[in-house]
């Protein structure tokens, strides 16, 4: 065997092969040193070998964690995953004496909620599932492994309820699943996009998360979880626009907050997103939607602004864009510094140089906050992009413009489909006896 | 999903203020307008209920399918085919209706034709989706735009300015005769089941129309509002003047405490996002149809990919309006668009008849 | 569909909207006023006075800043128009809520005025509008010490934001309008004159037929045209009470009108009046004037 493992590696010092004898017989085991735990390799396999109390050929029967390997074609895969293999009289065994190094129980960060749990998925796999197995104990949770990567091979796991699940959507994903074709994935957003497949899209049309209370919920509401080794995320199939404008701790918190909270977030998306491209179609087309007094402050203050109104908006938003990613990359503790700067200082002195208008000022800052309300990320930044077509078009066409722009956003958001599920769509009080519309199928 | 039928008729009705209905009736505000709404509400009503109860024998199906039914190859096609240009021409209408009032209180600077060219392509991209999308994109744009209209409605008829005894006058009219041209624009507001000649498709086969008794009550509503209103605005005479009658509405009226002042803007604002969405699904409605003449081509109500086909259709379509903007003005656009609604009247009464009958003697036969 | 062929069409299309109508608020000179009198010159029959707002950052009592351009011209458009030749920015009528018309040019006829003001499209047809007495381009010269803003003070005397007097009848364009038109129904317009000092008074009220000023009312006729018209609340009512003077402070107003047929085409208007004060409710009734239309 150990030849052939030998010539099945490139040079690697790493590779540990070896040879084993007691009074019972002769062993050879070869394993990745430092893919493997070394207290394993001692407590199963050396350990019990030289000590000879138990005979190490039965242990090999008996224990299920040895496992026998018929086929030579599955050598390296298993040598590269951390297991151990045994070549005894003939036979060869694996064991899995893999070490995954991860985070100790991680504190959810990304989607942090004051009340609820606070623990996050695991980057190791077995964790993370066990999350979502004591969360949610029941029977009829289906567990199903893939590997995806030519390269990394990845292991990933896709969980969901038998009985709740959709199963249109659930061959959907097994057939995206099995015809990937890609050499590395390491991110949940990666996988993301990979499974939804259209190369260039605006909207996340699969939810990532780190919360296992929104795994599980989402799981009985009948959706597919896909966990990732090696990633503190999931991601939830099939989603829709509207999960990603909740929170977690909607569910938590008293009813009649919640609800405002909700209209705060869709309030604050319609604002990021049209602000800017009304600020300049009010300012350059029709200043007679102002009142009487705003018309003049901002004519006022705009008079010793020598850029028109787009450039000015361009320079704003640009400072903005600037601080945001900047203040995400730096390091926690420069990153506040960062905003301070950038926040307080730049923008006062931006306008007393008369580079922009006081209400510019505001615009931007509203635009960047109500940004941040959006509970979910990946929408968050989604979101971020959506302005700029809007500043284009109300260049030209003024408010008409950003109408005509709204509408063009609907109908995409309303012909996206997540997994062959509508994503944009109203859902209202649905009767079960009635049906829906379009489940019609014509033939 | 009584909901998806009520948001087609919704939307008809509302965008009647955009194919001139107010000013038509307006015009014949002695001779036979009120007489017109009276008996023009009970024709609609007729032939919505007739119509619904004749789509509900056809679960899923849309005219052309039901048609194929009855008839053989190409009277079929024929008739889709006039029903195709039917619904173009609404569409084409209200957008270059619309095109001009942006052009009018928007952007004054701003070439008719260009406008309008945006208009068309972003309803041309929406139509091109599939039938489900459509649907979906006319609830969402229902829901956010109604509320706003209905409020608009109602400052309106709140209003300290509303001239009761104007409206009292012409309301006193009601003997004179009902005209035609009135009668067909006063029974437009009711067509709204008519766009149920798609969508029907989309129904599930249990679906049952309900609520019934709401669509002519809620039509008869908007219907008096938006031609009384007017009238107590700006008079019985003055009110004659005007072409978009309610947009001069509109900028009577005076949002003290609102965020922007004037209604105008408002009006304007909900009345393009209602525009964009019934040309969509005007232009879609009357795609679905052609291609259901083109050979083995199958109805699909959520195709993942949008088929050729409906590029170049709805391309097609989107030439045709620029055209007719060209060569028209409003002033013809008006004529034109009298001259469409009672033609329309005529088609649409005697297809539901025919419909509606077909489908008795279906059930009969089976 | 390639790249480059997109790429042509939407450069395409950015060229065709070159040049569209963007223009910086800071570029716009806004009308907050507009005055229209009527000079003696027969060519040039009417002047026409703008105040335009020149803006400032800060809003501050007093700090009121304002431009007045004046010109004649054959017609108002026309005026308008050549008007642009005077001023550095472009003028926009968007916030021009308050309209003055001179004394003499209500006296001669106002039908060419209403005319260009419904006809514009960015002027509101919830502007206010009035007659100035002596003149338009006086009133508009003034500047009140307490304005905010531009055209303020005139703006806010009109609408209910600000002050509201029993004294000032308010009429907006489309009112205006539609009572220039409808049969049955004269137009009304406010009377606005100035004081010793920099302010305005408007405590006179003028009725016009379909063509000119008929009557101008005094102040008390004003209040009392108010109170019967628009059950205007906020008023109060003097009179002698077995010997005492006494001022009743007005709470609720009704009133009813009724047409009645007398011979011949004269019709008399008989009018219901019911007063509710605090505590006390009189009622009257009134026999005012006869109307000569008939409706």
């Amino acid at each position: 065997m150990l030849e052939r493992i030998r010539l099945l590696f490139a040079e690697a010092v790493d590779l540990k092969m070896e040879t084993l004898a007691n009074s019972e017989m002769t062993i050879e085991i070869a394993y990745i040193a430092p893919l493997c735990e070394e207290k394993k390799v001692n407590d199963f396999i050396i350990v019990p070998f030289t000590k000879e109390e138990y005979s190490f050929r039965k242990q090999l029967g008996i224990n299920p964690d040895y496992r026998l390997v018929e086929d030579p074609a599955y050598w390296q895969e298993l040598l590269l995953r951390g297991h151990i293999l045994i070549k005894a009289a003939d036979h060869i065994y694996s064991f899995d004496a893999a070490r995954v190094i991860s985070v100790e129980n991680p504190q959810t960060q990304v989607e942090s909620a004051i009340q609820g749990p606070q623990l996050a998925l695991s980057e190791d796999i077995r964790i993370s599932l066990n999350l979502v197995r004591s969360m949610y104990p029941s029977p009829d949770l289906s567990v199903e492994e893939h590997t995806i990567g030519s390269l990394s091979k990845t292991p990933i796991m896709t969980v969901y309820d038998q009985r709740r699940v959709d199963p249109t959507v659930l061959d959907n994903v097994r057939k995206k699943l099995t015809t990937i074709n890609v050499e590395m994935v390491h991110a949940a957003g990666e996988l993301e996009k990979l499974l939804v497949g259209k190369r260039k899209h605006l909207f996340p049309t699969a939810l990532i998360t780190e919360r296992p209370d929104r795994i599980t919920r989402a799981i009985a509401r009948g959706k597919i979880i896909v966990l990732i080794k090696g990633n503190m995320f999931a991601i939830i199939l099939p989603a829709t626009f509207f999960d990603f404008m909740q929170a977690v701790e909607d569910s938590y918190d008293s009813y009649w907050m919640t609800r405002f909270l909700v209209f705060l977030r869709y309030a604050s998306i319609l604002l990021t997103i049209t602000l800017p491209a009304f600020y300049i179609s009010v300012v350059s087309y029709n200043p007679e939607l102002f009142r009487v007094q705003l018309a003049f402050s901002i004519a006022g203050s705009r008079s010793a602004v020598p850029y028109p109104s787009f450039v000015e908006v361009f320079i704003m938003l640009f400072m903005i864009e600037t601080l945001v990613e900047a203040s995400i990359r730096l390091p926690r503790y420069i990153g506040s510094t960062a905003t301070t700067v950038g926040g307080l200082i730049l923008g006062q002195a931006a306008q007393q140089a008369g580079l922009v208008s006081s209400i510019m000022i505001i615009v931007t800052s509203v635009v960047a906050i109500s940004n941040f309300v959006i509970p979910v990320n990946s929408l968050s930044f989604a979101v971020r992009f959506l302005k700029y077509p809007l500043i284009l078009i109300s260049i030209f066409f003024g408010i008409s413009g950003v109408a005509i722009g709204m509408f063009i956003y609907i109908t995409y958001l309303c012909n996206l489909r997540s997994f062959g599920k509508p994503y944009f769509r109203f859902f209202g009080k649905l009767r079960h006896l009635e049906g829906d519309v379009g489940q019609v199928k014509l033939k | 999903m009584n909901r998806y039928v009520f948001y087609n008729f919704i939307l008809v009705s509302f965008i009647n203020l955009m194919l001139y209905v107010p000013h038509i009736l307006i015009q014949y505000r002695y001779t036979g307008a009120v007489s017109s709404i009276a008996a023009g509400s009970v024709i609609g009503t007729v032939l919505l209920y007739l119509y619904t109860s004749a789509l509900a024998r056809y679960p899923g199906k849309g005219l052309p399918e039901i048609l194929k039914i009855h008839f053989p190859g190409w009277p079929a096609t024929v008739l889709t085919l006039f029903f195709a240009i039917m619904w173009w021409f609404a569409t084409t209408v209200v957008v270059v209706a619309y095109a001009i009032l942006i052009n009018r209180f928007f952007n004054p600077d701003v070439n008719t034709t260009v406008i309008l060219l945006t208009l068309v392509l972003a309803c041309g991209y929406a139509a091109t989706r599939s039938t489900l999308t459509v649907m979906f994109v006319i609830e969402i744009g229902v829901i956010i735009n109604a509320p706003i209209i209905m409020f608009i409605l109602f400052k309106a008829v709140r209003s300290p300015q509303l001239n009761w005894d104007a409206i009292r006058v012409v309301a006193n009219y009601i003997t004179a005769m009902p005209s035609i041209t009135a009668l067909a624009a006063a029974s437009f507001v009711f067509t709204g089941y008519i766009n149920l000649s798609l969508f029907n498709r989309l129904f599930p086969p249990n679906f049952r129309f309900k609520f019934r008794w709401v669509y002519p009550t809620f039509g008869l509503a908007i219907l008096l509002v938006t031609f009384f209103v007017p009238i107590g605005f700006h008079g019985t005479e003055t009110v004659n003047r005007y072409i978009y009658i309610w947009s001069v509405t509109a900028d009577s009226l005076l949002m003290q405490y609102g965020f922007i002042e004037r209604v105008l803007f408002l009006f304007l604002i909900v009345f393009l996002n209602l525009t964009l969405v019934y040309t969509m699904s005007g232009c879609h409605q009357a795609m679905e149809f052609i291609k259901s003449c083109l050979p083995g081509e199958k109805a699909e109500i959520d195709s993942p990919e949008t088929p050729v086909s409906n590029y170049v259709i709805v391309s097609c379509f989107a030439l045709l309006t620029m055209i007719f903007q060209l060569l028209t003005n409003e002033k013809l656009n008006m004529q034109i668009t009298s001259y469409w609604l009672v033609l329309r009247m005529f088609i649409e009464f005697f297809s539901v008849i025919g419909i509606f009958i077909l489908s008795r003697r279906r059930s009969r036969a089976v | 569909m390639n790249r480059l062929p997109r790429m042509t069409l939407l450069l395409l299309l950015v060229a065709l909207l070159g040049g569209c109508g963007f223009k910086d608020i800071d570029k716009r000179f806004f009308v907050v006023a507009l005055g229209i009198d009527l000079t003696d010159n027969e060519k040039k029959p009417y002047r026409i006075t703008l105040q335009l707002a020149v803006p400032s950052p800060k809003i501050e009592p007093g700090a009121s800043m304002h431009q007045i351009e004046t010109i004649d011209a054959e017609s108002i458009s026309e005026g308008v128009r050549m008007l642009k030749a005077y001023v550095d920015k472009e003028l926009d009528f968007g916030h021009c809520k308050v309209f003055l018309l001179g004394e003499k040019l209500a006296r001669s006829g106002y039908e060419d005025v209403l005319q260009f003001m419904s006809r514009r499209r960015d002027i509101q047809s919830v502007a206010d509008i009035a007659i100035g007495r002596p003149d338009a381009e006086s009133l508009l010269k003034i500047k009140p010490v307490s304005e905010r803003y531009p055209g303020n003070t005139l703006f806010l005397s009109f609408g209910s934001d600000g002050t509201e007097s029993s004294y000032t009848y308010v009429e907006s364009l489309s009112d205006f309008s539609r009572r220039a038109g409808e049969e049955g129904l004269d137009p009304i317009l406010p009377v606005v004159m100035k004081d010793k000092k920099d302010s305005f008074i408007m405590n006179r009220t003028a009725l016009l037929n379909k063509k000119k000023v008929k009557l101008i009312l005094s102040p008390s006729e004003s209040q009392l045209f108010n109170q019967i018209a628009s059950d205007f609340v906020k008023s109060s009512m003097h009179g002698n009470f077995e010997g005492m003077p006494l001022v009743v402070s007005i709470t609720e107003i009704h009133s009813r009108y009724r047409f009645v047929k007398l011979e011949g085409d004269e019709c008399l208007e008989r009018s219901k009046w019911e007063l509710c004060s605090r505590k006390r409710r009189m009622a009257c009734s009134s026999r005012s004037g006869r109307t000569s239309r008939s409706s």
